[in-house]
């Protein structure tokens, strides 16, 4: 699928933590915005990857009057779905099974099904979740994922502080966001530090947002973009990986070695690049050490290096990686890691403003979730 | 109570049935004895299919753990902060998942040594909990890093 796939179109709704209306409504909008960002028409859309939570590809089918979807599939990985998703897309299109593939995420996941039950509902082994978790209080993903970064402090010297930089690192460039949700509030290592207690060592600013929003992508074959006239951003290489003992995370032998570490080689040398390569990095920060783990993971840094790399300012606008432009999970909104996927073409573009990373043509995503589940893409302007 | 455990659990049962009687048991294979948590239908190593049980020596490690402050679980609501620990068992090559009693959650360690205990549940199960040991964090073999 190298040089088969591109982006051709992405479109997002604002993102708030009451929209004020459904989820299917919200993705209509973020998919007919996608449409005119590519300039085509709804009747294109032939191929249809939905997130296993939200609108239905049948939803979509049946808002928009499309006359004959041919491929739909819908990745179960948490929130290394969206990358999973452009993946799929990209591979159908690629294997001639659809010519443009709609990935999208939609949800009111501040004001309806927030994350505790969206959990409830998708996490995987919920025999054991209900059966050997829930009963002794353990049922979140902040309580899952906190185990991780405990055990990396005590094994890496990891800090509070380091965990600090990645949070004020996204809420600064958040800052250069007027779409982000955090936009005009600044937060100070000082707050960061006295933060209430969520699962300890995450306290409130070490976790994501919750956010009503959609967000939107549309993949076709380079061939396709160029009859359509689209400005294509190319999907050089994308893979996916689980972690051992994939559906529960207190038994895999390293703790560190999760599906990102298996995804990210593979996606590398499908692009024929390697992480020194990146111009920036969208990273999948659902909580701050998660950033740190990635950037381990995906070969950014070493094992046990990720504090001192995000301490250092390398992940910063202006740094040797600038790690989500927008503001991220943290600070801009969270749809589930599509909005880094909308993110990136756009920086690829040179349309971010404020925010935007100088002369980036080449980028890396990573999607991290349900325990342990990891994808990675790298996308490059098509003239890299 | 949101999402109870279920008794009759088809690969949990006979866990229930130890914990009755206060005994912690982990899965091994009946063909290659390979050991394995939380329990499953097939050997992950051989792929066999005759399950059997082992008694586990009921200590452990503190491997990893979260102190809990805000709970989403209407149980637990009034019970914060708790703990909820990773325990990796003495002598077995596998890792559970418990509460952590103790009194001074901000003050626990990776790598103390813990006990398990048991305490009905409302379900009608018997918890398998873990309380840390009164001994120096430390002592002649003290905690390894980078180990199972």
């Amino acid at each position: 699928m190298k040089n088969e796939a591109c982006i051709i179109g992405v479109g997002q709704t604002e993102l708030s933590s009451n929209s004020g209306r459904s989820v299917q409504r919200l993705a209509v909008e973020a998919i007919t915005a996608a449409l005119a960002d590519a300039n085509l028409p709804a009747s294109a859309v032939d191929g249809i990857v939905p997130s296993p939570l939200g609108p239905t590809a049948e939803d979509i089918i049946a808002s928009f009057g499309l006359a004959d979807v041919r491929f739909t599939a819908v990745p179960h990985l948490g929130g290394a779905g969206a990358v999973a998703s452009v993946r799929l897309a990209a591979l159908a299109v690629a294997g001639g099974q659809a010519d443009v593939v709609l990935a999208f995420v939609a949800r009111n996941g501040r004001s309806g099904a927030r994350v505790d039950q969206r959990v409830a509902a998708a996490m995987p082994g919920q025999q054991f979740r209900t059966n050997l978790e829930y009963p002794h209080g353990l049922s979140t993903p902040a309580q899952w994922y906190s185990l991780l970064c405990r055990r990396h402090m005590y094994e890496f010297g990891t800090t509070r502080e380091q965990l600090g930089a990645v949070a004020l690192t996204m809420r600064r460039h958040a800052n250069l966001n007027p779409a982000a949700q955090m936009y005009r509030r600044p937060l100070t290592m000082a707050e960061y530090l006295a933060s209430p207690v969520i699962a300890d060592p995450y306290h409130l600013y070490d976790c994501c947002l919750e956010t009503d929003g959609a967000a939107a992508v549309l993949v076709a074959t380079s061939q396709y973009a160029a009859r359509a006239g689209a400005t294509p951003v190319r999907i050089e290489g994308a893979a996916e990986g689980h972690a051992d003992s994939a559906d529960d995370i207190g038994n895999r032998r390293d703790f560190f070695n999760t599906g990102l570490t298996k995804a990210a080689p593979r996606a590398f040398d499908m692009a024929g690049y390697g992480p020194e390569d990146m111009d920036f990095a969208m990273i999948y920060d659902c909580f701050t050490f998660e950033v740190i783990h990635q950037l381990e993971s995906a070969g950014f840094c070493a094992l046990g290096e990720g504090g001192a790399f995000v301490a250092g300012g390398n992940i910063a606008l202006g740094g040797r990686l600038p790690v989500n432009p927008s503001g991220g999970l943290l600070s801009e909104g969270h749809l589930g890691g599509m909005n880094h996927l909308v993110e990136a073409v756009r920086q690829l573009r040179g349309s971010c403003g404020d925010r935007q990373v100088p002369g980036a043509t080449r980028c890396a995503v990573t999607g991290w979730g349900d325990l342990g589940d990891g994808a990675l893409a790298v996308l490059s302007t098509a003239d890299a | 109570m949101v999402n109870p455990p279920n008794r009759h659990d088809p690969e949990l049962e006979p866990f229930w049935d130890g914990t009755e009687k206060d005994e912690l048991r982990v899965q091994r294979c009946s063909a290659c004895g390979a050991v394995r948590w939380p329990p499953r239908p097939a050997c992950f190593r051989c792929g066999g299919l005759e399950v059997g049980w082992v008694p586990a020596a009921g200590c452990g490690e503190l491997y990893s753990w979260t102190v809990v402050a805000r709970s989403t679980l209407p149980d637990f609501a009034d019970q914060v902060p708790y703990v909820v620990g990773v325990v990796a068992l003495e002598g077995l090559p596998v890792r559970v998942i418990g509460r952590v009693e103790t009194d001074d959650p901000w003050g626990l360690q990776v790598g103390i040594p813990v006990t398990v205990a048991f305490r009905d549940h409302a379900s009608g199960v018997r918890l398998p909990v873990w309380l840390p040991r009164a001994r120096p964090v430390g002592g002649a073999t003290g905690p390894e890093r980078r180990a199972m």
